[in-house]
């Protein structure tokens, strides 16, 4: 034992409907400990980020597969499915943290606030990657801990 | 654990919702429902100490709850929030819109 962190390589397969969130909490659950403050932005946007491909791009063949992989003061989580919609969403907005679409609004008619879970992934996360193509769609997002158990500054175009 | 409880009690002028487990997109409409309903009638404190994750479904029903509660006269305080709860707070970049409170003595 030479005390550094271990390193984390794990996967799982989700259910591509409101079971999603969940699955993905217990499957949180069963990974050894990162840095609290790493596991906690990892389990807050990566629920946004299942929530909104279950809610908006309806995954074909009803699966999700989620992988982790961590190292001391990173994490890299993936989400890989196969979408028609999300073409449309990488085409029309690829980048949340570039602002485009990290915006919040509310709507008074469902009484809902709007885009709350893209600004919270462009600020708890260090960089996310949206890409469409063959054989998988997918989704990247980068963790990096600075040590502080807070949101990235400046970032998300909020 | 992917069932949240939600437990009653009252202190002072206070209703005290005490949520215990994950506020997520699977269990939020359980917690909105009834915030909603409890903000209208008295002063409420949503206790948070043993919440295990917040999503923005469960942000986005606070944040209308706290609209609810101010135009019916009454107050709403975030109780003791655990550490992924002002997490998520801070993540909105709304933080200075929710009342956080460790104690509701002096409130009440």
């Amino acid at each position: 034992m030479d005390g550094s962190p271990p390193r984390i390589l794990r996967s799982a397969v989700l259910p591509a409907d409101p079971e999603a969130v969940p699955a993905f909490e217990d499957w949180l659950d069963t990974i050894p400990p990162t840095r609290p403050s790493l596991g906690n932005r990892i389990r807050l946007a990566g629920g946004e980020i299942l929530d909104n491909i279950v809610r908006h791009s309806r995954p074909a063949g009803g699966l999700i597969r989620v992988r982790l992989r961590a190292s001391g003061d990173s994490a890299r989580l993936s989400f890989s499915f196969r979408s028609e919609s999300f073409r449309d969403f990488v085409r029309n907005g690829p980048d949340a943290r570039n602002g485009s679409i990290a915006r919040t609004a509310y709507d008074p008619g469902s009484r809902r606030w709007r885009g709350l879970g893209l600004v919270m992934i462009a600020r708890l996360t260090d960089d996310v990657r949206y890409r469409s193509g063959w054989p998988k769609d997918r989704i990247v997002a980068e963790f990096r801990d600075f040590g502080a158990s807070s949101c990235t500054p400046g970032t998300g175009g909020v | 654990m992917n069932q949240l409880n939600i437990e009653e009690r009252r202190e002072g002028t206070f209703t005290v919702l005490v949520l215990t487990g994950p506020v997520n997109s699977y269990t939020f409409t359980e917690f909105q429902d009834r915030v909603y309903r409890t903000v209208r009638e008295t002063d409420t404190a949503v206790d948070m100490e043993h919440v295990t994750t917040l999503s923005s479904a469960g942000l986005g029903a606070l944040m209308v709850a706290l609209e609810d509660a101010e135009a019916a006269g009454k107050k709403l305080w975030i109780l003791k929030p655990s550490e992924i709860v002002r997490l998520a707070i801070e993540s909105t970049g709304f933080s200075d819109r929710f009342p956080v409170t460790r104690t509701l003595k002096g409130l009440a």
